[in-house]
Formats: structure tokens, sequence, C-alpha cells
């Protein structure tokens, strides 16, 4: 095998089947995405990216483990390189030539309350780091050890990042709620 | 939660752990993902994904065939049974039917599976003689050079990286096979090489490069890299498509020698 791309398999056990994997998953990738930032039609480029990697990589997926740590782990990555490339888009004038029509439909993925609309205002004001450990330990309630390994960071990082994160959140939340009482 | 959050912070929290998507909304996305998941993972182009009737796809025979070579890359054979409507409309798409232009594809996923909707252009190929190529195979290898070993080890580092700006790259390409234009299909090509060397679409370009190369009418660079394809890629679900681009090229050969 000549690919530097192939990934020595560590399976313990049979992963799922992709088919599968995309039926049940896929509302949690674009959920997850969505709450890392990721908005608009983007959500259709970054979620076909996340499962373009997933699909690769999912023979070396070990069974035994937690299958949502492992793909939060993509979701992350590529939601954070997509963002970087996003940038480095508008700051050079190197264009790639694409035009797609604004629906907002990606948008609206999600079922919007009030105070839902608020969370992701709230959300918005946490840097990009501190917003992923946030969500994936306090959202999606995943045990640190696993959110540590997921984003590859040191525990003392990601236990700082979260202080950070919670306290950046509660500060945005009353003021949002402040707001919304007075308005 | 073990920390102290007050109730405005946990009013949020919760609205956030407890949100649902849109039922529609979701159903809408999934269905576009998973028809540009059969572009980046079959080859199709996106001229004829474009046709495809994406608001009926789930239960159509492609997204079938996709989702079924998906969950049983294991079983080879079966992939390829299973993927027969869609690697017949791959190899339609890029050797004969964009030549000969067969825009208005079928409007429905369920003609789209049966081969014969499309006579002679897979099994019995007549295309139009390919116009010669005024590319020197200097230049084309120059143009599908390997990558260099400073650039290979940036690659992987960066392999992660800038997908989007990989799958553009190779977009870009597809539409000039799909305009019967390959020329300018190679310029996209090399700058993929240039830029992922080791990228994550590196198979989906290599398949690309072989079908440009034919379609260009070069056919010793052409069978040379799908030889190199099937070497690195022995399982990939391209081969057919390759194959088929080379074989294709040689039928035509054939068939414009004998003539007098």
């Amino acid at each position: 095998m000549q690919s530097s791309e192939a990934i020595a398999p560590t399976v313990t056990a049979e992963p799922p089947e992709f088919r599968d994997l995309f039926e049940t998953e896929f509302g949690y990738v674009a959920r997850t995405l969505r709450y890392l930032g990721v908005r608009g039609n983007d959500i259709e480029d970054v979620t076909h990216d996340v499962f373009l990697h997933v699909f690769r990589h999912l023979a070396a997926f070990d069974a035994s483990r937690p299958l949502r740590p492992w793909l939060f782990g993509f979701v992350y990555r590529i939601a954070r390189d997509f963002r970087a490339l996003a940038r480095h888009q508008r700051e050079s004038s190197w264009e790639l030539t694409e035009s797609r029509d604004l629906s907002p439909a990606a948008d609206e993925l999600l079922v919007r309350t009030e105070a839902l609309t608020l969370a992701l205002q709230a959300l918005d004001s946490l840097d990009s780091d501190e917003r992923a450990v946030f969500v994936a330990h306090e959202l999606e309630e995943l045990p640190m050890p696993e959110v540590v390994e997921a984003l590859g960071i040191a525990l003392n990082t990601a236990y700082s990042r979260l202080r950070r994160a919670r306290a950046k959140f509660e500060s945005a939340a009353q003021r949002l709620m402040a707001k919304e009482k007075y308005r | 939660m073990s920390h102290p959050a007050s109730p405005a912070s946990a009013a949020l929290i919760a609205a956030l752990r407890h949100a649902h998507n849109d039922t529609a909304a979701e159903c809408n996305l999934k269905q576009r993902v998973q028809s540009r998941l059969s572009v980046s993972l079959l080859g199709l182009t996106p001229t004829l994904s474009a046709a495809l009737p994406a608001t009926h796809v789930p239960a159509g025979a492609l997204s079938k065939a996709w989702f079924a070579a998906k969950g049983l890359v294991a079983t080879k054979s079966v992939v390829l049974a299973w993927l027969a409507p869609v690697v017949a409309v791959g190899v339609l798409t890029g050797v004969a039917v964009d030549r000969v232009h067969v825009r208005s594809v079928a409007p429905h996923t369920s003609a789209m599976a049966r081969n014969d909707t499309y006579p002679s252009a897979s099994v019995n190929p007549q295309p139009e003689p390919v116009s010669a190529p005024a590319i020197a195979p200097e230049s084309l290898e120059d143009i599908f050079e390997k990558p260099s070993a400073a650039t290979v080890s940036a690659g992987t580092m960066d392999s992660t990286n800038s997908l989007a700006a990989e799958r553009r790259l190779l977009d870009e390409a597809r539409q000039s096979l799909a305009r019967s234009e390959p020329q300018s299909g190679l310029a996209p090509l090399n700058r993929h090489a240039k830029r992922f060397p080791t990228g994550v679409l590196t198979e989906e370009r290599e398949a690309l490069a072989v079908r440009l190369l034919a379609a260009l009418g070069n056919q010793p660079a052409a069978a040379a890299r799908a030889e190199s394809f099937h070497r690195r890629f022995p399982d990939s679900l391209f081969t057919p498509v390759v194959n088929n681009a080379v074989a294709t090229f040689s039928k035509q050969n054939a068939q414009s020698e004998s003539k007098p």
C-alpha cells in the first residue's frame, strides 16, 4: 500500500455501517456545527466535508468506544479549518469561483424558540476554542476526558477554556435576558 | 452540572440542549449533502447530479446504490453490483454522455438505474472522434508531475485542512470534463496536486486525471496513470470508471484504425 493516507486499523469491534451512521447522526452533526458557529449555506458544505472525512476514517474507528466524541473530533476540526479557509479567502484576493444561491434553509435548521435565539447569540460571545469545549461538555454532555481526546488538547487547557467559556456565556446570558425583559 | 449557573444561563443552556432540528429543513439538507457526497465519492459530475431530482433522492436508485456501496465496502462484488447504475452513469458522463450532448438526463432516478435508457453509451460506445489535444506529452507530464518531497510533507501536515478548497478545484476539473473541454480541467488538477499532494481527495484527483487524459486522446499517459492508480488504490470505488475511461479510448482507436 503506497498511499500515505492509509491508516493502520486499531479496530477491536466492527465499525458501524456508513449509511446507518449517516442516517442516525446527520442531525447531530448539522446541529453541532451550528452550535460551533457554522451557519447559513456553509452548514451544507461543512456537513458534506465532515461525512467525507468520516467515511474515509470509519474503518479505523474503534467501535468499542463511544461514537459521539469521535464524531465531535471531526466536526470540530473541519469547522475550524473551514473558518480559517473562509477568513483566508476574505483576506486574500484569491477567489474560488462559486456562487450558490443563498437560501435561508440551512440557518433555519433548528426549531427556533425565543430562548434558543438568545442562547445562540450568547454562544457567539465565546471564542472558537472556548466554544468547542463548551459545546462538547456543557451541551453535548461529553465527559471531559473524551472532550480532551476529541479536541486533542491537554486536560488543564480544556478546563481553563471551559471556565472562561462559562463565565462569558453567563454574562452574555444575563445581558441578553435583561435586554429581553425591558424591550 | 457541578458549577453554579445563574437562572438566565441555565435557561439558555437548557434551550440549547433540548433544541431539535426542524424535520423538513433537516430532510432537505440531508438530501443535498447526500447528493453531493455521491458526487465526491463516486465521481459523478455536477452537471448530472444537478439534473437529479434532489427532492426525491432518498427513495431513488441512486441513493440506494450509494448507501449500499458505502455500507458494503468489505464486499467489493456486492458493491459493484449495487453500484452498477451509478457507475454506468459516472462512465456515461465522463466518457460519452457529455460529448454526445445528452444534457437532459432522465427526470427520475428510477429511470437512471436502467442502463438501456442510454443506448450504446457504455456497452457499445459510438462516440464522436476525440479532437487531438494541442498539448505535448512533456507538458502533460509537467501538468501531472509527481509532487516533490517538500510539498508532500507540507501536504501531509495540511491534509485535514482546506477540504473545501480541494473540493472546489476538483469540481472545476469535473465541470471541464462535463463541458467536453478537458484541456481546461488540467490546470485545476495540477493546482490540486501541488497544493494537496496527499489531500483527502487524492483518489478522486487521480481518477479524474485518467479520465481527462483519455478525453484528451493521450492514451499512453492515461494508461500509465490508470496503472499507477490501480497500484495505489487497489480497492477504489473509481476502479470501473478508470478502467472504462481507458477501455473506451482503446475501442475508439481500434474503430478509427479499422476504417479505410
